[in-house]
């Protein structure tokens, strides 16, 4: 299961009556929208709306019937039991992770960042950007981690030669293992204006 | 060698020449109309203004409160002209606090005067090798190399620098700060983000950090990188002399410069 379907059923199974409904679920055949909302003293536009939801989710099937002329769904469980499996290795942005680090950047010109060292550890602690403009203007604080904070000490300034990630990783003695992490932070400062990019 | 400084002037410069100018302006006041109060209002407010930017410049309280007496103080001088309680003997009170507070603080504004005038030497030198002007300011620390010295070697250079007044050396556990500034004052134990130093880490790892305040004192915009580099070097070469026994090179070194 993906990280987004999970989200998504986590959020429809805490609302406080997603229980009720799956017991009528379970120990009926088949049921409609308007029969468990009767059932379950709810709205029927809200009992609609959850059962869609798990229909798309693959949870139920429905059927389309007909009362004399007029069309409605009956819902029923596709599988009584449900197991959420999320593999989070499928969010290690290791995708081309070579190509990433072989990117030469340095620090931009007026970029207003403001690094805050570690004490008096050669190493940055965090990184306030700026965003936004006139009275919406916000600080936006990054709280770096050891090597990150390792990273952007070396980073070069803006005047000076670009240098590609694996170097400055490099430089400033941080295992290649960092790598996703490193390249995350490269990422956000990227966008936020902060490091400018060959 | 007598180079040209790359540095804007000290704003103490000024002090001298404006001394001499209100003091020939109250001597031509005297002549013409027989009493200088124009020109000795025109002085005190001087000193007083004077003192507020110092005080604002190296958030050193004394420059203030001397400014503040100096100033009214020469007001004082022309006061029982106009004010019939104020008098000679309330004046001299009031010059022997204004002289007081100077002799009891002297300490703290000659060790100040003489760091910011290192500072700038440093500074000099440091430009020294520097030519071109791409600005690329940034208030990052700049990670200058990886020296070889020993705990005890560093600590020892710390102190002879800070004993000589060239820096303000903060011994720390990780490292030695060595603080010098043309701005706030070291001897404020300020944020280091408002100051320019060097660091010296116990593993060898050099870094510069050099203030907006100090850098915004150069006349160019010095191309940064080079100029952080170059006042590693100067700090590594330093650190040598030191350690080969040859204080006095450093000495003769910083006073070659332009001041």
């Amino acid at each position: 299961m993906d990280f987004k379907t999970a989200a998504q059923l986590g959020t429809y199974f805490a609302k406080d009556f997603a229980e009720e409904i799956f017991r009528l679920l379970v120990n009926y055949k088949d049921i409609s929208a308007s029969e468990a909302a009767s059932r379950l003293n709810l709205h029927i536009q809200t009992t609609q709306d959850f059962l869609e939801a798990v229909t798309s989710l693959g949870i139920l099937s429905k059927k389309e019937v007909y009362e004399k002329k007029r069309p409605y769904f009956r819902y029923s469980l596709k599988k009584k039991k449900i197991v959420m499996d999320i593999d989070l290795a499928s969010l290690l942005e290791q995708k081309q992770p070579e190509g990433k680090l072989s990117k030469k950047i340095r620090e931009n010109k007026d970029s207003g960042a403001r690094f805050v060292t570690a004490r008096y550890d050669p190493y940055f602690s965090s990184v306030a950007i700026w965003i936004g403009e006139g009275r919406d203007r916000k600080e936006r604080k990054i709280i770096l981690t050891i090597p990150q904070g390792k990273f952007l000490y070396q980073l070069p300034f803006p005047t000076a030669e670009f240098l590609t990630i694996a170097e400055i990783m490099q430089k400033s003695g941080v295992d290649k293992a960092h790598s996703p992490e490193i390249l995350d932070v490269v990422e956000l400062l990227e966008k936020y204006g902060v490091i400018q990019v060959k | 060698m007598i180079s040209r400084s790359k540095l804007r002037g000290p704003i103490g410069r000024i002090g001298p020449y404006a001394i001499a100018v209100f003091l020939s302006l109250a001597m031509i006041e005297s002549i013409i109309t027989g009493k200088p109060p124009y020109s000795a209002f025109a002085f005190g407010c001087f000193f007083i203004v004077f003192g507020i930017i110092e005080y604002q410049r190296t958030k050193l309280m004394i420059y203030l409160i001397l400014g503040l007496l100096w100033g009214t103080g020469t007001w004082h001088s022309m006061a029982h002209y106009f004010v019939s309680f104020l008098s000679l003997t309330t004046y001299i009170p009031h010059v022997i606090v204004g002289y007081g507070a100077l002799f009891f603080t002297w300490p703290i504004i000659y060790g100040h005067e003489k760091l910011e005038s290192n500072a700038r030497r440093l500074f000099n030198l440091a430009a020294e090798h520097v030519h071109e002007a791409l600005n690329g300011f940034t208030d990052r620390p700049y990670s200058a190399c990886k020296a070889k010295y020993s705990k005890d070697e560093v600590r020892g250079f710390a102190r002879f620098m800070g004993g000589q007044k060239i820096v303000k050396s903060i011994i720390q556990k990780e490292a030695i700060i060595l603080a010098f500034s043309m701005g706030i004052s070291p001897l404020k134990e300020p944020d280091l983000q408002q100051i320019s130093y060097v660091s010296l880490d116990n593993e060898g790892n050099v870094s510069v950090h050099i203030s907006e305040y100090d850098y915004n004192r150069f006349k160019e915009e010095l191309t940064f990188d080079h100029l952080c580099a170059s006042m590693g070097d100067i700090f590594i070469r330093f650190l040598e002399y030191y350690n080969k026994g040859l204080e006095s090179r450093i000495i003769v070194e910083l006073k070659s410069g332009a001041k």
